[in-house]
Formats: C-alpha cells, sequence, structure tokens
C-alpha cells in the first residue's frame, strides 16, 4: 500500500472493508497481511504461529513461515574474563576456559493440557531444548546445576510425540546455561542464568560469584562489593522489573539481597531480618537455602528462605516474602506472606516459577504449595553384551532421573519384555515425585511441616512424571515401532 | 515538542469521516497520524475538511480519543498512560476493534496500532485454531486434505 502517494479522495482499499457491505464471516479473515504480521510478532513463534496459521487460507498465506526466522537457540557472549582481561581466577581450580567461545543455552519449560472436549485426559510439565523445527531434547526437568539430564533413560532411545493443534501450551520458563558446547550433553558453567531485557546475570561456582553482560558488550562485570574484598556466596538470582536480584548472607545471621541495577550497575543492600520474623534467638540457626520465584499471576517477586533452627529439636522453617514495592526504590522492602493464594511454587535448582491455578479439567498441582526437590547421587547407564542393562543403585539415585523397568512394544504377538532396566525385578522404581518436597503453606501454620513420605506420595502432582498417555512414543531405531511405556 | 507546539496548537483541521461527520482537532493531534501528515503536506488549504475515506464518525471519534490523549504529555506519567490505554483497549467490542485496526493501519497511527495488535494478539495467545475461529467468527474453509496436511505439519517431536 502506497499511503504517501495516495490522493486524498481514492480509496486505498477496495469497497470490501468498508462496514456496511462485509460479511461478518469475511471480516477477521481478511485482514490486511500487514496488520496480521503485526499482530502475529507479539505472539510466541513456536506456539501460537503454527496455530494461527491453521485458522483459515487467507490467514495461512498472509503468513508464510519463511517471514518468522527461527530465533536462535543460543547465544553467543564474550569470553568469562573482566576488567581489561582480567580472567576469572576460580580459587579451586575450576575449568574456566578463557579463550573458548561461550555460549548461553536457553531451554523451556512448557505445560501441555488437553483442549476442551479432548478424550485426553491430564497434564504435563516438561523442560526441552529445541533441536529444529518442532524437534526438542526432553530434558529431565529438576536436573540441578552441575549437569543436562534426559528425562527418560531407556535403551535404544524413544521418541515422543504429540500433535501442537490438540493441546494447550504454555510457556512457563526460559531459563538459559552458560556453556562451552552447544549441546543438551554439555557441562554447564554456570548455576544459574537469569535474563533482563538489556542484560543476562550469571551466577558461577561459589568462589566466582556473579557476573553481568549487557547485551552487546565486549565484556562481562563482574558485580562485587567494593568495601569487603572477601568473596560472597550468593545463594539465588533473579530478575524483577528492570532489575536484577541476588540473595546472599553475609554472616550467620545477616541476610541480604542485593538490587543490581543493570544500566548503571548500582547495587542497593536490602537487609532482611529473618531472625527477627522468626523470633528466634541470636545463632541458633542457619539459613540452608534461599530461592525467588516470580510470578507472572500477580507480577510480584518473592523470596524463600529456608531456616534451620536448634532450639532443643531441630525445626526448619520455610519463610515466603513478598517483595512490597514502592516508587522510591530504597523504601522497597521484603514482607512476610502467611500464604501464596491459589499460586503454587515449583523452585527448581536452576530455575524457579509460580503455576498459575490448575485449570479445571485438571487438578494437577495443589495451590498454595510449594514443590522443591531433593538432590542425590547419579544413574549409571552400562551396555552388557545384546542385553541392555541400566544399573540402578537405590542409595545413589539422581535428582529427577528416572529409569524404565520395562517398557512393552506391541507389535510382535502378545506383550512381549524388550528391555529390562535394572538386574532385579523386585526394585521399587521411583518416580519423580518421591524426590520432590512438598510443602504446604496451610499447614505450615498450623505449626505442621513438610508433608511425609506417604502423605507425599498421597498429593502426588504427576506434574513431569510419568508422562500422560497422550503423549506418544516410538523407537526409531527398530523402524519406528510403538512404544507403550509400562509405568 | 515544546518549540514546536507554540506555533502548530492553534492551528485546527477539519477531518471528515466516511460517513461525512466532521471533527475539529487541533494539528498536533491530527498529526500522530503519518497519513494525514503527508495529506497535509500536499494540501493547499487547510482550511477545507480531510476526508479519511474508509474510516465512520464512530470510528474515527474513538480514534480521535486515542490521539488525544497521546498528544498531550502533561502530568501523565508512563504508567498512567499505560494504564489508560488499557482500559481504552478493553473498553471496545470486538467489531470496534477490528475496525479500530483498519482504521490505525490506513491512518498509520503506530501507538494506536501497536496497542490494537497486542490487544488482539492477546485474545489469539494460546487458543487452538478452531477456538480462535469462534472468536472471531472465521470460517474454517480449508479442504479436507489441506487440513490434514495441516495437521501432519504440526506435530511436536521429542527426543530423549
Amino acid at each position: 500500500m502506497e499511503k504517501t502517494q495516495t490522493p486524498p479522495k481514492k480509496k486505498p482499499f477496495n469497497n470490501t472493508t468498508t462496514q456496511n457491505h462485509h460479511s461478518n464471516t469475511k471480516k477477521w479473515a481478511d485482514l490486511p497481511k500487514d496488520v496480521l504480521h503485526l499482530i502475529a510478532y507479539h505472539l510466541d513463534f513456536k506456539t501460537d504461529l503454527p496455530r494461527i496459521r491453521s485458522v483459515c487460507p487467507s490467514w495461512r498465506s498472509a503468513l508464510p513461515l519463511a517471514d518468522f526466522p527461527l530465533r536462535e537457540i543460543h547465544l553467543e557472549v564474550p569470553p568469562l574474563e573482566y576488567n581489561n582481561n582480567k580472567a576469572l581466577v576460580p580459587l579451586l581450580g575450576y575449568a574456566i576456559n578463557t579463550n573458548k567461545p561461550i555460549y548461553l543455552l536457553k531451554t523451556r519449560y512448557y505445560l501441555f493440557y488437553p483442549l476442551p472436549g479432548s478424550p485426553c485426559r491430564g497434564g504435563w510439565i516438561a523442560r526441552m531444548g529445541e533441536l529444529g523445527l518442532n524437534k526438542w531434547r526432553l530434558l529431565s526437568p529438576l536436573s540441578s546445576d552441575s549437569k543436562f539430564k534426559r528425562y527418560l533413560y531407556t535403551d535404544p532411545l524413544i521418541v515422543g510425540e504429540i500433535n501442537l493443534l490438540d493441546f494447550r501450551v504454555v510457556e512457563l520458563a526460559r531459563p538459559m546455561s552458560l556453556v562451552y558446547d552447544l549441546d543438551y550433553n554439555a557441562q554447564p558453567i554456570s548455576k544459574k542464568v537469569v535474563q533482563g531485557a538489556r542484560a543476562v546475570l550469571v551466577l558461577l561456582d561459589d568462589e566466582l560469584g556473579l557476573m553481568l553482560w549487557r547485551f552487546g558488550d565486549h565484556q562481562w562485570v563482574k558485580i562485587e562489593d567494593q568495601q569487603q574484598d572477601h568473596y560472597v556466596r550468593f545463594k539465588d538470582i533473579e530478575f524483577h522489573n528492570g532489575n536484577f536480584y541476588a540473595f546472599r548472607m553475609t554472616s550467620i545471621s545477616q541476610f541480604q539481597v542485593w538490587v543490581i541495577n543493570p544500566g548503571n550497575l548500582s547495587i542497593m543492600k536490602q537487609e532482611i531480618d529473618v531472625p527477627g520474623i522468626l523470633q528466634l534467638n541470636e545463632g541458633k540457626y542457619s539459613c540452608m537455602d534461599a530461592n525467588f520465584v516470580p510470578s507472572k499471576s500477580n507480577g510480584c517477586l518473592h523470596l524463600t528462605i529456608d531456616v534451620e533452627a536448634r532450639e532443643g529439636k531441630i525445626c526448619r522453617h520455610k519463610l515466603v516474602l513478598m517483595l512490597r514495592e514502592e516508587k522510591d526504590e530504597m523504601k522497597s522492602k521484603w514482607e512476610r506472606v502467611e500464604n501464596i493464594g491459589n499460586m503454587t511454587f515449583f523452585i527448581g535448582s536452576n530455575v524457579s516459577f509460580a503455576l498459575p491455578p490448575p485449570p479445571r479439567s485438571l487438578a494437577l498441582w495443589k495451590p498454595n504449595s510449594i514443590y522443591s526437590f531433593n538432590t542425590s547421587g547419579t544413574v549409571w547407564l552400562t551396555r552388557n553384551n545384546n542385553i541392555k542393562l541400566a544399573s540402578w543403585n537405590p542409595h545413589c539415585m539422581s535428582e529427577g532421573s528416572e529409569c524404565f523397568r520395562r517398557m512393552i512394544y506391541h507389535t510382535f504377538k502378545g506383550h512381549f519384555n524388550l528391555f529390562i532396566m535394572g538386574e532385579n525385578d523386585d526394585l521399587v522404581y521411583p518416580t519423580y515425585n518421591d524426590y520432590f518436597n512438598l510443602f504446604i503453606m496451610n499447614e505450615y501454620d498450623k505449626g505442621g511441616d513438610e508433608m511425609s513420605c506417604e502423605k507425599r506420595q498421597e498429593l502426588s502432582t504427576r506434574l513431569f512424571f510419568p508422562p500422560p498417555s497422550w503423549v506418544k512414543w516410538r523407537c526409531p531405531s527398530l523402524n519406528n515401532i510403538e512404544i507403550r511405556l509400562d509405568v | 515538542m515544546a518549540s514546536t507546539s507554540t506555533s502548530t496548537l492553534s492551528r485546527k483541521l477539519i477531518l471528515k469521516s466516511s460517513d461525512g461527520e466532521k471533527f475539529e482537532v487541533d494539528e498536533n493531534v491530527a498529526m500522530q497520524s503519518q497519513t494525514i501528515k503527508h495529506m497535509i503536506e500536499d494540501l493547499d488549504d487547510i482550511n477545507s475538511p480531510i476526508p479519511v475515506s474508509i474510516v465512520t464518525g464512530t470510528i474515527l471519534s474513538k480514534v480521535i480519543e486515542y490521539c488525544k490523549k497521546h498528544a498531550t504529555e502533561d502530568s501523565d506519567s508512563d504508567e498512567q498512560l499505560k494504564q489508560w490505554d488499557k482500559e481504552y483497549a478493553n473498553n471496545m467490542d470486538l467489531n470496534t476493534l477490528y475496525y479500530l485496526l483498519l482504521a490505525a493501519n490506513y491512518m498509520e497511527i503506530k501507538g494506536l496500532l501497536e496497542l490494537i495488535t497486542q490487544c488482539v494478539a492477546d485474545m489469539i495467545k494460546g487458543k487452538s485454531p478452531e477456538e480462535i475461529r469462534a472468536h472471531f467468527n472465521i470460517k474454517n474453509d480449508f479442504t479436507p486434505q489441506e487440513e490434514a496436511n495441516i495437521r501432519n505439519e504440526n506435530p511436536w517431536a521429542f527426543e530423549n
């Protein structure tokens, strides 16, 4: 449309777009191409674009896939050095190579659930890394900072599939990891990465602290305390409303949040009087963990602090604070909240998010509760001649890992145990949920504590595992034979 | 902004809608439309009504309401303006939204176009094709064969 040359009297659109002559069903279908493009640019290219392209032929032809380039799954960043090539020197000889190219590798957490009226049941939260158009690598949603882990350990590998058009897809989080290799098997260098509008903040190993990179800069900035030369350990970081937040303990009794402005790099320190809030005696407690939880539904930043108090007996407290923001940032402060309403917090090791109330069709997670998980051990997979074996040590089970006991594939006559995972069939294999700590705020208020193991089972979320039956599995190395997971 | 407004504030323009309704507006209000800005440059007589051919009076009054709000940069903070935009868009029914979208596109009012496309995108977000059709009253005129092809394009494969 060459609007600038159009004489005022000449109509740039033909008559079909005027109000009177336009049938209602054609109206939206006939939106001008450039308007449709503007709308599409506000949408998620991965999930919404394929859907709007499936609405009607005119939208489809107006929005060719070629107009929407695949966004990079990674970001190349400068080498990890700062202040005129002063390389990061880790105290414990941590393997940081400043000459190698380094990347931020993106992963995503999606919630899938069936559309209304679908015969499918149940929902699924999956963590995945993009491999290409509509191709993903499933990752353990609970894997710790040390390594990406697979969602399932099977041998040979199996591939799951769903049709995007049949499910609701909600993006929950988009965590990134700092890696040397663009590979979901890579070992991340970062403990946690959070992305702001124009910068990223990286929490490295304890001794290395915080590094900030502003998009386009040639160097990282080390975030450190000018007055104190001893290093400080940060427990967690987050981005919220234009600022980065970092939690740390200055001593056994001092809890501090740093508010880092990525623009001018100023640091504002907020003290949090945890012992005061919990009415604990001096020196009789320690901070076990602290996590920020951002919530899209109320737009607030939360902070959970796990405190272990030793007064007679050992007692664990979980303290939930919410940032009360003021126009004057200096006056913003953290306030304790008694409950988190209908939200559910999920706390992973390198990502945390608040789940909105579950859709009515799936009561998957419990409102006003917090999910975090235990860490311990590793899974070993070995090959033993032709028999595929996974040895499993119950005392060394990796957090969030899952071994399948058997898989049954059924084009053979009858059912047939093809893969035996584990030498002893009597072993009870754990699911992800066994490794969850479920913390219900109301129970806590009544003086209760975390759920016991049995109760945990009862309240099993099945958020991550097992995958719902509507994910269809096949085995590429066996002629794409259909696989049913027997879990 | 301040330096130009003293000379232009007093100038008034008359906009004429497709159904003949006339609106007198300050030049700086109308100038938010790139289309009108270009028209004025070509115009000999600034006092004659400027026809906004495809926009009806009802819609044009809404467009002007938006432009007026965004022309006066007085006490409103960005936050307040955002809030106003939100309420403005939320008060529109789907039909009005549609014509407002066409009007903003034709008149080239960047802010309004951004606002309305965002609003429409929010309606689409997360919906299935069938739900989008139902929401916007769009007929599904794919052939069964086309529809099958589209379905085949949209599997998500999860490797392990």
